[in-house]
């Protein structure tokens, strides 16, 4: 079972052991303005996606 | 990635510090650097009344519960522009009220529509720089309350991320005048006023992110302002986001190099207009109306087609 990563309303699925700075590579965003939070706890970019993880990117850019 | 003090699991990698750091010596960390920034700036005395402004999104949320952790007195505002779309001031409101009733903290609640039968939507009527409209009004609201409650301090959540693309935004348009007068504290400069701090703005955006979820603070994440959508300022952010990517500690070495260097842009700044008091509300004004009194002049004008008479009971 891949992993599952959540950004701004969009699923996508991820292959185990990809790590979340390849994730935030592959779609084109920052790790400066990113937290990465699995289940309850955060996690740094070198963190490696398990098999069911459900990741949450949560966007720390703010404006206006 | 392991924590650079304790060895437990890290929560965040501050690359610019050459640090990791787990849930406890994070927020260790954080409470330290508002300490360091309130300290080396002078923003205000441990005695001070402080005003938070809060919008319920991290920023605001982050810094009204640093400063309650680190034992300064402060009550914070909420001010409801009435922006409908997305729900968008229900769904902030409700945030700031949670927030406060579970910390037992003092929120005073400011809503345009109620104090001036006018919301954001339409004093924003007609005018293309929307970011900047709802400035004059959140700034004379936040006066008028700070006056109003006896606050000796305005504090804003204003984060590294915002001081570091205001600044580089102003440079790019060599608005040397607007970069004059960037600082931590920017004092008042009218009896009316309230001199307004930034004690978030040695921490990076991510950083006041981390801080609010570590800490249990339920803001606004998903949504952002329905009228900030494509704002330059997004975009600048994002521009040295890359840069930081590449060369980590550009955004802090960039802003505190200016704080040090500040002075190169003194006298740059635009000589103010004598000092009047607005005719409507009491406040200092530059001419017969103070700004905000003119955009409530002006949302009301436009309620009222073919009538271009000036309302005397405006504000």
């Amino acid at each position: 079972m891949p992993a599952t990563v959540k950004f701004r309303g969009r699923t996508m699925e991820v292959e185990a052991g990809t790590r979340v700075e390849d994730v935030l590579r592959k779609m084109g965003l920052s790790r400066e303005g990113i937290i990465a939070r699995v289940g309850s706890r955060l996690v740094t970019e070198d963190y490696r996606l398990r098999d069911g993880d459900e990741v949450e990117l949560i966007s720390a850019i703010s404006g206006g | 990635m392991r924590c650079s003090r304790c060895r437990r699991l890290a929560v965040i990698n501050l690359r610019a510090h050459r640090l990791a750091l787990c849930e406890r010596h994070f927020v260790q960390r954080f409470l330290e650097v508002v300490e360091r920034a309130i300290r080396r700036y002078s923003l205000m005395h441990r005695s001070s009344k402080v005003l938070v402004a809060v919008s319920g999104g991290k920023d605001s949320l982050a810094l009204w519960d640093a400063l309650t952790e680190l034992g300064y007195s402060a009550d914070g505002l909420y001010i409801d522009l009435g922006i409908e779309k997305q729900d968008y001031s229900r769904i902030s409101r409700e945030k700031a009220e949670a927030f406060a009733e579970q910390r037992g903290l003092r929120l005073r609640v400011f809503s345009l529509k109620e104090e001036y039968g006018s919301a954001m939507p339409e004093l924003r009527r007609g005018s293309r720089e929307l970011c900047s409209v709802c400035g004059i009004v959140k700034r004379h609201v936040m006066n008028r309350v700070a006056l109003e409650g006896g606050y000796e301090v305005l504090a804003t959540g204003h984060n590294l991320d915002d001081e570091a693309s205001v600044l580089l935004a102003n440079l790019l348009r060599w608005n040397t005048a607007l970069a004059a007068r960037q600082a931590p504290r920017v004092e008042a400069w009218h009896e009316k006023l309230r001199p307004k701090v930034k004690p978030l703005c040695l921490l990076s955006e991510r950083e006041t992110a981390t801080y609010a979820f570590v800490r249990g603070i339920d803001y606004v994440s998903e949504l952002e302002c329905p009228f900030s959508a494509g704002a330059t300022s997004i975009a600048v952010k994002e521009a040295l986001n890359r840069i930081e990517e590449h060369s980590p500690g550009t955004k802090l070495y960039f802003y505190t190099q200016f704080l040090k260097h500040r002075e190169i842009f003194a006298g740059e700044e635009e000589e103010k207009a004598p000092v009047r008091e607005c005719s409507s509300c009491g406040f200092p004004a530059g001419g017969e109306l103070c700004s905000f009194c003119r955009l409530l002049l002006k949302s009301r004008l436009g309620g009222e087609k073919g009538d271009n008479r000036a309302d005397s009971r405006v504000g």
